[in-house]
This record gives C-alpha cells, structure tokens and sequence, in this order.
C-alpha cells in the first residue's frame, strides 16, 4: 500500500486526586510519588507523514516517578529513541538523628556533647535524649534520573548500526552504619550524589547464512562524595573521636564482545560469542585513620603507591550448536566461559587502624580474588507424538578461583523435562533435575581465622533437587485455569547435629500457585489467583565468645523459614457497553517468617527463639469509567491499601541502643523503623483522545 | 511452504484490505509499516504477504472458507513454533534478536506471537507490540512462580512500572545464564549498581562470585531483597571466633549484642561488605 499520508492521534489523562494514611511510612510511596491536587496520568501522540512516524509517550509526567518516550522512525533505515526516566526510592521518613550535615560527607554533632559526653560519662544518655528531641526529621531516600538515546540505522539491507548511551544520576540519602569498637558505633546516612555513564556502539552484518555481531562499550562510575566522615558522640579527642569510611571509588569499564550465528545445513544452527572487558579503579587511598593525633592519620603512612591501581580482565566465550535433522528429533550443545581475571598488584600494609582504633603493627597482604567459571551442556529432544516433547539435560559446572578455601569444585547435573498436550484443552510440563557438586582442592584451615569445622555455603560439597510443573486446562472457550508447583532441596551436610560440618546445612524451597480466569460474557471477565511459597533452611554455628574457637558442644542450629501467601481477585464489567464500566482488584500478600534455634549442649548457650515476623499488605482499587462524550472519558478511581509489619529487626527500633542496666549507649540509631499504615486515595480522572 | 503456498503469488496488500479492513488499518499506523516504505531494506516482499505469504490462491478463494486456496496462508499462530518466529526472524535477525536460535524461550517452543501481537498490540507503549499492557504482567503468565515473588515487601519497583523483566532479561536470548543481558550475574547487577563493580583493595569473595549468593533479585521477605535474616545469613559462613559465631536471639534484643541482630544487624558496622578500598578496611568497616 502507499504509505500513509500525514496524520496523528492521541491521548492524554489527567487528574486530581487525595490521599492520607495513618502513619507516615514512605512504603506507601517507596517507588512512586502519590500527588495531591492536578496531576498529568498519561499521555500518547502518534503521528506519521510520509516516511515518518513518531512515538511521544510518557507516564506520570511532571512527577519525580515519571517515564517519558519519544520513537522516530524513518522508513525502515532509521529509528531513534529518546527516554527520561525518574526512579525514587523513598526509604523513611521519620528517621531523626543527632547529627547534622555540615558538608557532603561529613555528619558531626556539636564539640559540646562529645567533650561533656567524654569528661562525663555518666551522663550520656540523657545528653543524647536532650539532642534526640530537638534533631530535626531526615529524609531518607534517593532518586535516579535516567537519560537514554538510541540510535538504530539501517542504511543497507545487510547492515544494521545501533548507538547508545545512558546517564543515571542519583542523589539522595541512605541509612550508613558507622562503627567504632567493637560492640558500639552510630546510624548515618550516605550522600548520595553519583553519575553513571554508559556507552555502546553495535554493529551486525548478515549475508545469507551468516550474521556478524560486533559491539563495544564503555561504563563510569563517578561518585561525587568520596568519603564519610562522623564523630562520635562520646569523645572528642583521642582514637575513635571520629570515624572515616572510604565510599565507593569511581571506577571503569570498557568491553567489546564479536558473535557470529550461522546457518547450517540439517536445520542447524550455531552461535558464538567471545567478549572481553577491562575494569578499573584508582581512587587514591584515605589514611589509616581520620584520627588528626594519630601519626596514621598522614598519608605518609601509606605505601609509595598511594591507591589501589586495581585492574580486572574479563574474558568470555559462548558456543552454542543447536540441530533439528529430523522433525521429531533435536538437540543443544552449549559452552560458557566467565573469567575474571584480577590483576591488582598485591598491597602490603604495615597495619590497619581498624574503625579508626589504635593502630595495630603486622603485616597485612591484600589479596587479588579472581575466578573463572566454566560450564558444558546437552540437551537432547524427542517428539515420539505431536502432543509429547521429552527433554533431556546433562551439564557441567567447573570453577576455579586464585583465592579461597575452596581452590576449584565441581557440579555435575542431569535433567529431564516432559510435556505433554493429550488434547487442545489441556498442556502440562514437568521438569526434574539433580546436581551434585563437590570440592576438588579445598583447604578448611582457615589460615586459623574460621573454625575448621566450617563449610561456606556457595563453594561447599552439595546436593541439589529441583522440580516443578505447569498445568493449563481449558475445559470451556470462557474458562481458563493453571497451575504451577516448584520444589528446590540443597543439602550440604547429612546430619542436623553432625558436629563435623558447620554452616548452611540444608535447603528448602517449595511453591504453588492457581489462577482462573471466566470470560463471563464480553462484558464481564472474572479473574482470580492464589500462590504460597516457602523458604525453610537449616544452619549451624559453633559460638566462641569466651575462647578463641569453640568446642563440639557450643554447636548451635538454627531453623529459618520464610514463607509467603499471595491472592487476588478482579472483576472488569462493562455495565454498558461504551458507556459505563467497573471494575475492582483485591491483592492480598503475608509473608510470616520464623525462627527456631536449638543447642548441642543447652547448659553452654541459651537459645531463646526471637518473635516470628510478619509482613502484611492488602490493596483494594476501585475503578469506575464513564464515556462523558465520544472521546471524553471520565474514570473515579479509589485505593485501599494496609501494611502491617511486625518485625523484631525492623520495628520500633530505639534510637539509642541501650544495654540493659547499663548508662552507655552502644550504638546510635537513625529510627527508620517500619511503621503499620493504612491508606486511602481517590482519583478523579478525564482522558481525553484526540 | 507447502504446495499449495508454492503455488500461489504475490499479489500486493490491497488487495487484503477488502476483507480485513481492521487489521490493515491498524498495520498502517504501527510500526512494522516502516518496513513497506524501505523494501529494499527489508525484502523484496512488504506487507501483509511478508509474514502471511503470498495471497493469491486466498484472494481467489473470495472468502470461502471451504475453497482449496482459502487456507494457503500462514498463520503463525496455528504453525509449529520454530517455524512461526522463522518468519519473523527473516527479518529480525540483529540486535536484540541475534540470539534466539539457541534462547531458553526457542528452545522450550516458546514463538513470538506468544508475547507480540502486530495487529492488536495491547501494550500502551506502542514500540514493543506486546500482547499485555505491561511487559511484565506479560512474563508471569508462563513464569507463575515469580508471581509470587513480586508480591514481596522487598522487591524492586516492577509493581510500579519503573523496572520490568526485560531490563535484566532478555527474553529473545543471550550468552549469559538465564537469558539475563549479562555474561554474569555480577556484571548484570552492576549495570545499575555500578558503585559496587570496584575491583577493590579488599574484595568479599562470595559478593565478586555471585550477588545471589546472598540476595534474591525477585524479591525476599527481608530488607535489601536478601535471601535470609541478618545476622543469620551472615552467619551461614562466618563462624570465627568472638562475635561472628554467637547465637543471637532474644537476650540480645535488649543487650549489648542488640546491635548485632537489629536493624541492619552486621552490617551496623561492616557496610562496606560489597568491598572496601580503605588501607583499614579489610573488616568491610571502612
């Protein structure tokens, strides 16, 4: 047909809303920003002319959560893509501190109270009640601003270009721990004001069987605030009078990846691709300490070298053979490669002023961590009847890394998966696969630092089982039902009292989930759904407060579960058709979890199980639209939402951390406590298309 | 093609717009009409007959249903899954769809009118052609488990929109595990969280090996999506001697050790445990 001649269409949503909740929880807003008055919903404009046509769209416009898109394309020879996108991420507010914010980076409280808190101690607590109750509220959150370009061209049919580039700016703020001795320390929070830059071009070519991939790409990480730097409230001169914490340092990486997929004959097909990356850090180094008395506190100090010179290679390979010679039959070759090659020369410091401590003498060697990760795969498929897939899966997982415990292990898998479609109505699919992984050159000693008993969780001897299936039904053309069910078990030692292995010790993940859905009539659909989920692992430690390592009987166990419901439930009716319609969703979700612990020897240890927890939110939204006039429409819009939280960590947390007894506060917290909260909005809408 | 299609010619759109007036028009103002403008570009043919063949023996056919020609066209979504995205991987063969052949999705008989739909497009952003309103709404109609996985207290703002699945996965495929846009999950999540790529003067090895070592990226019960409770995730491999090993529970919620199992519990104090580039830093203290 002849393109189409110029020509746009639209629409636009506004509105005005009004919201209140209970308490003031930023949960209610954690990704969002809820507006009270006018507010612009959404917006679309198409156009097209000739060989043109443009995309403007945009979410939440004017707001610090909105999502704006412009597409334009030319032909077939060029598309480009412009975005700006805001992201918060509002973390409390009623968070208070003593502390005030002189400079980015630097949160002090007055010399006063630290030199009255020092030459008095006795009354230290009541000094940072006095200061608790006039410190003015901190927000705490951060926003991200995202900037996006894209630019596709396609100037020849074998040859397409594409062109990228982001900018992520965050600023904001977030609850920091800053500790001191051992057992005390203050809550701060980290400025953040950081810049994100990245780059890629990419390049591919297709003749025939053959397509070439060629990309290269750069990313920046620059961080304006490159430290943080407290006091500490009960002294003002001497070691741990302030502290200094390094945040992260600015950092680079620049890679490029060429793939190739070609076409063979026996519907064949091959993919390959070997990339190669370079990050690097250099971000000179802080002092040992920000103690000014403290010779360690100048950056003569230091080595020569004065920062990290920190540099990582990156290689990766990807070989894939996909072949179907025959229709009923297949199958899948696969090979990765990720090595992450450091090549960070070894620092060697004459000590470490531990959280800004006296300054402890030894030589202390940093260590350059690298790792490579190496995996092989089959995978075989059979078609015995139309409606029956069998699959087959073996594969291989070898890891090697210059710096742990565990030098190099290795897993082994095999796997099947079935599904099956006995009749149009119905599919279902089950998969099964068992790994078993072991350590081939492991060394437990710890360097004497861990107990020897000791199996950390992600490089330890394992066994894992996972399952899981999916079932769809349509008995009727209105009615749809499904299923699903998951099933993970990873076992890491036999026994739960087995005092010869510490650490995680077994695994349980289960989940299920239904939904329905009933096409009614074309006017009303019903939709319903309900899940559960459930994390129960098992752990062991070996306490040793009093002596440098603990014996059999200080063993411990912990149980942990997690578990979670979800249901919801919508109605959409049109009451009349292009006129007025309903609709209603109800999205219930409790996540309890609890806590169980058990002694080897009761007489050594207590073990009391702290309070279960429990998370809880119900949301219910009402909507009602109504066609005012042919492309006016009105929408009524009403929210209910309940969060309740119940969690020892979490709630009513006590600004000062007092020990019981005690006149010293141990540590200072910001309060970011989650709060129980309902809320209520309604939205008056008008769209407006055009 | 089938012999019936080896048969039949091409014989231009218009000639469809007579019986599928609505699909026709609303293939005018999407973007796929892009490609009718450039056709050497593309193919040599544009149109309705690039993904459905050629016309003739159906056109011939005048709408009835029961005349041989009537049924020679394609129709993806009644052709065998391979054989339905082969259509539309003659032309979608870069960029983001270089690596379908061998993805998860082609493999496990997933097609692309699964998710797309070029006459009825469902998703308000019009670009992508999806099938739903929101990509993700979209995802967890096959990927049921992660339903429930969104619906955590701690999540990532997927609910909200600002964030959906195809911002770490790619669903058409890629060289990396799980079809994340990745080689790794660690060069995945530092994407975003580019503060914690270092490399650092001190690392925290299971952090530089697998960021799911100790976090759940579709959601968790537990604050920063970690997969367990601080102190006790930490504790599934910190056993040394002093504090790390304790058994904190209800005594220590108002004792001295409050700090260790409250509120961020460890990394109270070690909140550099990403990776520290202080001289004083091999704690994650500084």
């Amino acid at each position: 047909p002849a393109p189409a001649s110029g020509a746009s269409d639209g629409s636009v949503t506004f509105g005005t809303q009004w919201w209140d909740q209970t308490a003031r929880e930023a949960k209610f807003q954690e990704f969002s920003e809820e507006p009270r008055g006018a507010f612009l919903e959404q917006y679309a404009l198409r156009a097209w002319r000739d060989r043109n046509l443009v995309l403007f769209y945009g979410d939440h416009s004017l707001r610090h959560d909105q999502s704006n898109s412009l597409t334009w394309w030319n032909g077939a020879k060029l598309r480009v893509d412009l975005g700006y996108q805001e992201i918060p991420h509002n973390l409390s507010l009623v968070a208070h501190s003593p502390f005030s914010e002189v400079s980015p980076g630097r949160e002090l409280v007055p010399d006063s109270l630290q030199a009255a808190n020092q030459a008095n101690p006795a009354g230290y607590v009541a000094r940072l009640r006095d200061a608790l109750a006039v410190s003015p509220r901190i927000g705490l959150g951060f926003r991200t601003d995202i900037t996006r370009a894209r630019l596709r061209a396609r100037p020849a049919r074998d040859w397409q270009f594409e062109l990228k580039g982001s900018r992520r700016m965050r600023s904001g703020r977030k609850a920091y721990g800053g500790g001191f001795s051992p057992g005390s320390g203050v809550e701060i929070w980290e400025p953040i004001s950081q810049r994100i830059l990245d780059g890629e071009a990419r390049a591919t070519y297709q003749k025939e069987r053959a397509t070439l991939l060629a990309t290269a790409g750069v990313s920046e990480f620059h961080n304006e605030v490159n430290s943080l730097t407290f006091d500490n409230p009960a002294r003002l001169t001497g070691a741990q009078n302030q502290g200094r914490i390094d945040l992260y340092p600015n950092n680079r990486s620049v890679r490029g990846t060429v793939g190739v997929a070609y076409r063979l004959p026996m519907r064949t097909a091959f993919n390959g691709t070997v990339g190669v990356s370079r990050n690097t850090q250099n971000d000179p180094w802080l002092p040992f300490t920000v103690n000014a008395a403290d010779p360690y506190s100048s950056l003569d100090s230091l080595p020569p070298e004065r920062s990290t010179h920190a540099k990582v290679d990156v290689f990766t390979q990807d070989y894939r053979l996909t072949s179907h010679p025959r229709k009923d039959f297949g199958g899948t070759l696969m090979f990765r490669q990720y090595h992450y090659l450091n090549r960070t020369p070894v620092h060697v410091f004459s000590g470490e002023s531990v959280a800004d401590g006296a300054f402890t003498v030894g030589a202390l060697e940093t260590e350059a961590f690298g790792y490579r990760h190496q995996s092989y795969g089959a995978e075989l498929n059979y078609n015995p009847l139309k409606q029956v897939s069998i699959i087959g899966t073996a594969d291989r997982l070898d890891r090697t890394r210059t710096v742990r415990e565990v030098h190099s292990d290795r897993e082994e898998a095999v796997g099947g998966k079935l599904r099956l479609r006995p009749m149009n109505k119905v599919s279902l699919e089950a998969h099964v696969r068992r790994a078993k992984r072991w350590a081939r050159n492991a060394d437990f000693s710890y360097d004497g630092e861990e107990q020897t008993a000791l199996r950390r969780f992600d490089v330890a001897d394992r066994k894992q089982m996972q399952a899981g299936g999916t079932v769809t039904i349509v008995p009727i053309e209105r009615l749809e039902l499904g299923g699903s069910f998951g099933y993970l078990f990873e076992k890491y030692s036999d026994e739960l009292a087995d005092t010869v292995r510490i650490g995680l010790r077994r695994i349980h993940q289960r989940n299920a989930s239904g939904d329905v859905t009933y096409h009614a009539n074309p006017n009303l659909d019903l939709t319903a759904a309900v899940g559960w989920e459930q994390m129960v692992s098992h752990q062991a430690s070996r306490q040793s407060r009093s002596a440098a390592f603990g014996t059999a009987d200080s063993t411990w166990t912990a149980r942990l579960k997690d578990e979670g419901w979800f249901s919801n439930v919508g109605v959409e009716w049109r009451a009349k058709p292009d006129l007025l319609g309903f609709s209603a969703y109800l999205d219930y979700a409790r996540w309890p979890g609890t806590y169980v612990f058990a002694t080897v020897s009761p007489s050594s240890i207590t073990a009391q199980n702290p309070p279960s927890t429990r998370y809880r939110r119900i949301d219910l939204t009402l909507e009602s639209d109504y066609n005012l006039a042919d492309r006016t429409q009105l929408g009524l819009q009403y929210l209910w939402e309940e969060f309740d939280a119940i969690d020892f960590a979490a709630v009513d947390i006590p600004q000062l951390g007092i020990a019981a007894g005690a006149s010293n506060v141990n540590y200072i917290y910001l309060g970011d406590s989650f709060q129980s909260y309902r809320a209520h909005r309604v939205a008056l809408l008008v769209r407006q298309t055009f | 093609a089938s012999a019936q299609e080896n048969e039949a010619h091409y014989v231009g759109a218009q000639a469809c717009q007579k019986c599928h007036a609505e699909e026709w028009d609303a293939f005018q103002h999407n973007p796929h009409h892009m490609a009718e403008i450039d056709p050497k570009l593309v193919g040599e043919h544009v149109g309705c007959e690039a993904c459905h063949g050629p016309g003739s023996l159906h056109v011939a056919a005048d709408g009835q249903e029961d005349a041989p020609g009537f049924a020679t066209m394609r129709n993806l979504k009644k052709m065998k899954p391979d054989e339905a995205s082969a259509v539309c991987r003659s032309c979608h063969k870069a960029g983001e769809q270089f690596y379908w052949d061998q993805s998860n999705h082609a493999r496990n008989d997933v097609r692309c009118t699964d998710c797309h739909s070029i006459h009825a497009a469902k998703s308000l952003d019009q670009s992508k052609l999806l099938v739903a309103k929101k990509t993700s709404d979209l995802c967890v109609t096959c990927h049921l488990d992660k339903r429930a996985a969104l619906e955590h207290t701690a999540q990532m703002p997927l609910r909200e929109g600002s964030m959906s699945c195809i911002d770490c996965h790619n669903p058409h495929g890629s060289p990396g595990p799980h079809m994340i846009r990745a080689a790794s999950n660690v060069e995945l999540c530092v994407t975003c969280h580019t503060d914690k790529r270092g490399p650092f003067l001190y690392e925290h090895p299971p952090v530089r090996e697998n960021c799911v070592n100790c976090h759940q990226p579709h959601g968790s019960n537990n604050d920063k999506i970690l997969a367990g409770k601080r102190p006790y995730l930490c504790q599934r491999c910190h056993v040394m001697s002093r504090h790390p090993s304790t058994l904190y529970d209800v005594p220590d919620l108002t004792a001295s050790g409050a700090n260790k199992i409250v509120n961020r519990s460890c990394t109270n104090c070690h909140s550099q445990i990403h990776g520290s580039n202080h001289p004083s830093g091999e704690f994650f203290e500084r």
